[in-house]
């Protein structure tokens, strides 16, 4: 088995590896910060003899992204995961900081999917799991710059869904995560609506296994975004969501 | 990157309570955090006194220092933060074991090292520290030592069983004990007395044992329990990793459910519910070692209020004369402790300056918090250890005097000189 993690730094990418680890995958980590993606490979080779291949690379530089993918073949499962949260407020007062956030969570996925779909097509075979989250339900005011990316990348995953509808051995998930006590939300108070990076990325690799398109994780979030999609705006319109 | 959050860090026995602790979460390629504060290093919280608390500093929590380096020959190198669970599930399959393993493997490598943690089988096999290699240890001013018995030796003495205060130790390397079976072949025997635990204790021929004694019995009966003793089996050759269904103790029990009644309820039943005078069986090892780890925070029985634990070691030569005096004390007082464990040290040189085993006998109990009247109890407890050159045990102590602690680990003096100048702990700052 080959897997390829883009974002692999994250918690909650990290968390997916070691839930393929025990079997002892050869694993492509692709991310930002050579020196963590070192870290994991060595661990992945200490502690479940995986081979690893590691890639520096950041995905807002789309060439250097894209010369990443055109070394990659034969992969079974590829993760996209990587992300940056911003700051809604700031980025109302600063393009600078609207167009990171749309960039890295937004652009980035499409070309990052659009290599993936090449190599899939190319393969004729290969799963990918795509984080997405519960923002991109519905445009909130704390947080529609970031939502309304994560929105984005779940329309181009229907359509790269219905684009490789036909053929069984390849398949696209959009796992939309609730809370996640990671690196990411490190300044929020935690409260029982918070999930570990272990137990989302297990249910991420759940949903994969099923073929499910899209998966909220944990479950409960489907309830939640249900409500806050369904309600009407003018009940909406009061909340401070 | 390190980052930086503001939650409870209780330690095991919620006593003292503590409140929301400023932590840095430490990430590889580990740097220690810009700060004024003093510095702490945190594993998984399984000390129960204050050795482990730093409320007027901070803490650097080691829980995303999770990662192996390498293993090659039964040496295993790994961040400070990895679990002695992680260590099992790793290892076992591959034919090797913890060399040294406490009561529980919730405990990091880190930990295990500060404490010099010891196991069933300290008369064959002594500390944690015994089967470190070497260990790398970041101090304040950004130097990284490469501490082993042959290099840095001073240093690596006073971190063996250091209590986290002469710097993080970010890796190290241990060596694993090879087995073929990780099922253990026990032998649990009733005994009457004390004279006959002693008499247990001097067999040989069992890599581990340990004795549970009902605390109530008095008399003749003093010391009266169970003798639980084991080796790697020879009947059940399979190296499997034993599946953990854990039950979780959802919230703080009401403090009254733990009284005088229940708990003797509970030792009689306990020394009851084998009727023979010895059985045999194969058993797991995480039953054998680690039965309490069925239970997620079993601690929340004992209630907001928590509950100290009491661990001493008397010398050999007067442990059996001691041992009596210290049993008939705590059985006089009324005030009962569920799980009393009673065990003989052996002659095994340590590797650190304040390491807790003697050659002697070791009794651990806890206590629920009843405030002045247990406090008392283990003052006076105090008295019967430190008339035979006894001590306690600094990771499960959250109230001993500072007299007595210096009495007990003379050493300290020595230690001082290592002790990193931007660290500091709660226990630290009682002892100083
Ligand atoms: C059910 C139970 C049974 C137990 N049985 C035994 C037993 O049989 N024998 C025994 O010896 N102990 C036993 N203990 C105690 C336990 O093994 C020790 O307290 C151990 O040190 C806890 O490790 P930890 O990772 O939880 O560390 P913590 O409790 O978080 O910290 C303990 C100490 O280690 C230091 N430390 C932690 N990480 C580092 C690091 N990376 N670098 C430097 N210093 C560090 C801390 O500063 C602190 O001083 C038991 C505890 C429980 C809860
Ligand atoms: N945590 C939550 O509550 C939550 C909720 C819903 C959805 N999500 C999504 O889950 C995914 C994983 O996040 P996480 O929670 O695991 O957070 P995380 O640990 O902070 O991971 C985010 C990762 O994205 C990487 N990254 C950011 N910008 C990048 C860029 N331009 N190029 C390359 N890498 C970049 C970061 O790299 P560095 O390590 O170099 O900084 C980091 O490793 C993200 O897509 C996030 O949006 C998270």
């Amino acid at each position: 088995m080959k897997i390829c993690c883009f974002g692999a730094n994250s918690a909650i990418a990290k968390h997916i590896v070691y839930e393929y680890a025990d079997s002892s995958p050869e694993v492509i980590l692709v991310g930002r910060d050579q020196q963590k993606l070192d870290v994991e490979a060595q661990h992945l080779k200490a502690r479940y003899s995986c081979k690893t291949q590691v890639f520096s690379c950041d995905f807002t530089n789309t060439e250097k992204t894209i010369e990443v993918c055109k070394t990659l073949k034969d992969i079974d499962v590829f993760i996209i995961a990587h992300g940056y949260l911003g700051s809604q407020d700031e980025a109302q007062n600063n393009h600078s900081e609207l167009q990171k956030i749309i960039d890295v969570n937004y652009t980035s996925y499409a070309h990052l999917l659009e290599e993936v779909g090449r190599i899939v097509d190319m393969q004729q075979f290969g799963k990918t799991i795509v984080i997405g989250s519960v923002a991109g339900d519905r445009g909130r005011q704390s947080n529609y710059i970031y939502g309304s990316s994560k929105g984005a990348i779940e329309l181009y995953v229907q359509g790269i869904q219905h684009r490789f509808a036909h053929n069984p051995k390849i398949h696209f998930l959009l796992a939309k995560p609730g809370f996640v006590d990671t690196p990411m939300t490190k300044d929020f108070p935690k409260g029982p609506l918070w999930a570990k990076p272990k137990a989302v990325a297990k249910l991420m690799v759940q949903g994969l296994n099923k073929n499910k398109r899209v998966v909220y994780t944990p479950k409960f979030w489907f309830l939640i975004m249900t409500l806050i999609k369904w309600c009407p705006f003018f009940v909406f319109k009061k909340t401070k969501l | 990157m390190n980052f930086k959050v503001l939650k409870p860090y209780p330690s095991w026995g919620h006593y003292p309570p503590t409140r929301a602790q400023s932590a840095y979460v430490l990430e590889p390629p580990v740097t220690l955090p810009n700060t004024d504060s003093s510095m702490l290093p945190r594993g998984l919280g399984r000390s129960y006194g204050d050795s482990c608390l730093n409320e007027s500093g901070v803490l650097l929590d080691t829980k995303e220092l999770y990662h192996f380096f390498d293993f090659s020959e039964g040496v295993l190198e790994v961040e400070s933060g990895v679990s002695l669970e992680e260590i099992l599930n790793f290892a076992v399959p591959r034919g090797y074991f913890l060399p040294v393993t406490p009561g529980t493997k919730f405990v990091t490598v880190g930990g295990a090292i500060a404490n010099d943690v010891h196991g069933k089988n300290h008369h064959v096999a002594g500390n944690f520290g015994n089967h470190v290699l070497e260990l790398t240890l970041l101090r304040s001013n950004g130097e990284l030592v490469t501490c082993s018995p042959s290099q840095n030796t001073e240093l690596f003495q006073a971190t063996i069983g250091g209590l986290g205060l002469t710097g993080l130790i970010v890796s190290a390397k241990v060596r694993l004990k090879k087995i073929n079976s990780s099922y253990i072949d026990q032998e649990v025997i009733k005994y009457k007395n004390l004279g006959e635990f002693f008499e247990l204790s001097s067999e040989t021929g069992h890599e581990y044992t340990v004795a549970w004694i009902d605390c109530f019995a008095s008399q003749n009966n003093l010391g009266k329990g169970l003798f639980i003793r084991g080796n790697h089996s020879t009947q059940k050759l399979a190296l499997d990793v034993h599946p953990n269904n854990k039950k979780t103790i959802p919230l703080n029990f009401p403090s009254w459910s733990l009284n005088y009644l229940s708990v003797k309820a509970f030792n009689t039943l306990y020394y009851n519910q084998q009727l023979k005078k010895q059985s045999s069986g194969v058993v797991g090892y995480d039953p054998f070692f680690y039965p309490l780890d069925k239970i997620n925070h079993w601690n929340r029985i004992y209630g907001k209020p928590g509950f100290f634990q009491y661990q001493c070691v008397v010398p050999k030569a007067q442990s059996h004369e001691q041992m009596q005096k210290i049993l008939k004390l705590i059985s006089k007082s009324g005030i009962g402790s569920f799980l009393v464990v009673l065990k003989m040290f052996g002659d095994y040189k340590k590797q650190g300056l304040l390491s807790f085993p003697e050659e002697g006998a070791t009794l651990a109990m806890d206590f629920p918090n009843q405030g002045e009247k247990v406090l008392g109890l283990m003052t006076a407890l105090d008295e019967l250890v430190l008339e035979c050159g006894g001590k306690v045990y600094p990771a499960k102590d959250a109230r001993l005097s500072k007299q007595s602690f210096h009495q007990m680990y003379p050493e300290f003096e020595r230690f001082k000189a290592f002790i990193d100048p931007n660290f500091s702990s709660n226990y630290l700052r009682r002892m100083l």
